[in-house]
């Protein structure tokens, strides 16, 4: 049975093409299927962040933060293959250097916390109108650019 | 790691995220001990907050420091940004999460643990 898994990136606006983000997915699960199992699909979500909105060292910077969800508990060896690997093709495949990824492969269950985290600061009342806006962006994405992204700011 | 999202519910001033930056920076690496490099901060604006709050903070960091040190580190951003920004303590929230330094690489490398002989050694390299 298909078991899908989450990745989020989050990554500064119009730094990564359409093409190679497309790439990027199709490449990291069939890592991932080599590493956890053929069972599972990678569903990639694309943060984008516009210019001027992300730091590093307190200077603006380009780094993408990458999460990727692995099965709960899975052994670090494996786990720590798996993100070689994943940091390897990154790295191929955008011309970034080293230290312009942050990559994190978190047990699912805990990516579904962050992600739960994320969206408590959203008013309650709001929530579900603001998920549905998400949703219909997200959908236009996938039509327009061939992928699932939003921008960080609502 | 860490990586800091400040929310805001309406455009944050361009003038004044490198400020913003620089403190949650500042602040971080002088109680963990964090090399400076590793410091990421996003700013998202527009977000349907909480009506009653300016901003909203919710920090990754590693897990496997005290309690003591995670409250403080909580407490200072909050009282320290709060002033930079003029925002009383009931229109702003801080919050911080913690995810274990053997699921994140950066820099090509798995983070070492806080406060372990191997963190010494990546901390010199960094610094």
């Amino acid at each position: 049975m298909t078991t899908y898994a989450r990745m989020a990136v989050l990554t500064p606006q119009r730094h990564i093409s359409d093409t190679i983000r497309c790439q990027l997915r199709e490449a990291i699960e069939h890592l991932y299927q080599h590493h956890l199992g053929a069972h599972f699909r990678l569903r990639a979500l694309w943060l984008e962040v516009p210019a001027g909105q992300l730091y590093t060292a307190g200077q603006e910077s380009a780094i993408s933060a990458v999460s990727i969800g692995v099965e709960d508990q899975l052994e670090n060896d494996i786990r720590h293959r798996f993100m070689q690997e994943v940091s390897s093709l990154w790295i191929e495949h955008t011309g970034c250097n080293v230290h312009q990824l942050m990559l994190t492969a978190p047990d699912m269950s805990e990516q579904r916390r962050a992600l739960a985290l994320s969206q408590n600061r959203i008013r309650p009342n709001r929530r579900a109108l603001e998920k549905l806006k998400q949703l219909s962006r997200l959908l236009w994405s996938r039509l327009t650019r061939g992928h699932f992204s939003l921008v960080v700011n609502s | 790691m860490p990586l800091y999202i400040f929310s805001t519910p309406t455009d944050f001033p361009a003038e004044l995220r490198a400020g913003v930056a620089e403190a949650i920076t500042s602040i971080h690496c002088q109680l963990t001990g964090a090399p400076i490099t590793f410091v990421n901060v996003v700013f998202n604006q527009g977000i349907a907050l909480d009506t009653a709050w300016k901003f909203h903070v919710l920090g990754n960091i590693r897990k496997g420091r005290n309690q003591a040190l995670q409250l403080e580190l909580q407490q200072t951003l909050d009282r320290r940004l709060g002033a930079l920004l003029d925002v009383k303590q009931s229109a702003r929230k801080v919050e911080l999460t913690e995810i274990p330094a053997s699921w994140v690489m950066e820099g090509g490398v798995i983070l070492p643990e806080p406060g372990s002989i191997e963190e010494r050694l990546w901390n010199s390299s960094e610094t």
